[in-house]
């Protein structure tokens, strides 16, 4: 009689730790979520769209999927041009690995969120005493991308500097080039992110850590890292416009 | 007998001037018989409007105009106005060949390929070839260059 006391006592803690520990796990997951939802899962929210800058983001940034990520939308040859082609130029589409325009791969992906960094491949460099015109190709693109997919929120991010050793473009010529996508994200009512500045040195250039190669433009992973740190800091701006 | 000899003479050189000009062919029947003989013609997409007018020429150069865009190849095909200057559009269209070849160049720099170098190559070597109001660029690789140049001519002879 006794031990049967004993047994059913010990058989209720045995049920009520058990109970407790799902609990707490379920706690914890649910937790986890929330936290994941509003901080590091916003990234996981972004599609990417650009250059030879973005393209690299499979490569070194610290993607959720790695390399395999379909959060990047890039050329086959990893370059894309700012320039009177944008519309025309193919990207591979991440739903199904075909070249489509990016009008065509909005159209089929929709995407929620797009960030979009245009311009370091010549672009700033092109249109560097006709900025009107590079705003024009800038907006027709995205026309061209809200046409195909009313609904996503298009976000603007400043084309990054460029180092010391960037022979051809300067950082005055990508300055002019984000005050005029600035320009633009304002009169749209769409999120700018400027992310130039938290990449600049004290001299305005690229930062030395973050430059990847001698030409002065590509990106380090740790580039990668404090772009999508300053990213993070929109996240309340990209929410409040959806 | 003169007078009426006059008259059908008048009349048939009238009738075959009218035949002549109603047998030009239109710029879509230009431009299909042209893409009719490449390879890659499914690689194309046709620009905007804007794109003559913001590249190539002038505005009031130009009648109607059809560019097609490929994976660094390009044709283009203008009907132009009938008192435009056809050695200033065809300076414009040199022009803005050479600017291109010299953007591409700066790319091949920055990101050596072969697939740039030979976009570079296209650029460089691009056929230029007018008849009558019609002028027409070919970026193009060398045989299929060749061959839209003959289509060109011929849909217009």
């Amino acid at each position: 009689m006794h031990f049967n006391r004993v047994f059913l006592c010990l058989l209720c803690c045995l049920l009520l730790c058990n109970g407790c520990e799902k609990a707490s796990a379920a706690h914890t997951e649910a937790m986890q979520e929330q936290v994941c939802n509003k901080q590091a899962c916003f990234l996981d929210t972004l599609t990417f769209l650009g250059d030879s800058t973005t393209a690299h983001m499979l490569l070194r940034a610290p993607l959720k999927d790695g390399k395999e990520s379909k959060q990047v939308w890039a050329t086959k040859s990893r370059y894309l041009n700012l320039s009177s082609r944008i519309t025309y130029e193919k990207i591979i589409c991440p739903e199904n690995g075909q070249e489509l325009t990016i009008a065509e791969v909005a159209a089929v992906t929709k995407p929620a969120r797009l960030v979009i960094t245009l311009g370091i491949d010549y672009g700033v460099y092109y249109y560097r005493n006709k900025l009107d015109t590079f705003g024009y190709y800038y907006e027709k693109l995205l026309d061209a991308i809200l046409a195909a997919s009313p609904n996503t929120n298009l976000i603007l991010q400043s084309i990054f500097p460029v180092g010391k050793n960037s022979t051809v473009i300067t950082n005055a010529m990508v300055d002019n080039a984000n005050r005029v996508i600035a320009e633009i994200a304002a009169r749209r009512s769409l999120v700018y992110i400027d992310t130039a500045t938290a990449l600049k040195d004290a001299e305005g250039y690229l930062k030395a850590d973050y430059c990847y190669s001698d030409d002065g433009i590509h990106l380090t992973a740790s580039a990668y890292e404090a772009i999508f740190e300053n990213i993070k800091k929109y996240e309340a701006e990209v929410r409040s416009k959806e | 007998m003169k007078r009426l000899l006059f008259t059908m003479i008048a009349l048939s050189l009238l009738f075959s001037a009218c035949e002549r000009k109603a047998n030009t062919p239109d710029i879509t029947t230009v431009t299909n018989k042209v893409l009719s003989v490449l390879d890659s013609k499914d690689e194309f997409t046709l620009a905007d409007d804007d794109f003559a007018e913001n590249n190539l020429m002038s505005d009031d150069l130009i009648d109607d105009c059809k560019i097609y865009i490929g994976e660094g190849k390009e044709i283009g095909i203008l009907k132009l106005e009938k008192d435009a200057n056809q050695t200033a559009a065809e300076r414009s269209l040199m022009e803005y060949l050479t600017n291109e070849a010299s953007a591409i160049s700066s790319l091949v720099t920055l990101y050596p390929s072969e697939a740039l170098t030979e976009k570079l190559g296209r650029y460089q070597n691009a056929t230029v070839v007018q008849k009558g109001r019609y002028i027409c660029y070919l970026v193009l690789p060398e045989a299929e260059a060749a061959k839209a140049k003959d289509a060109f001519l011929k849909v217009l002879s």
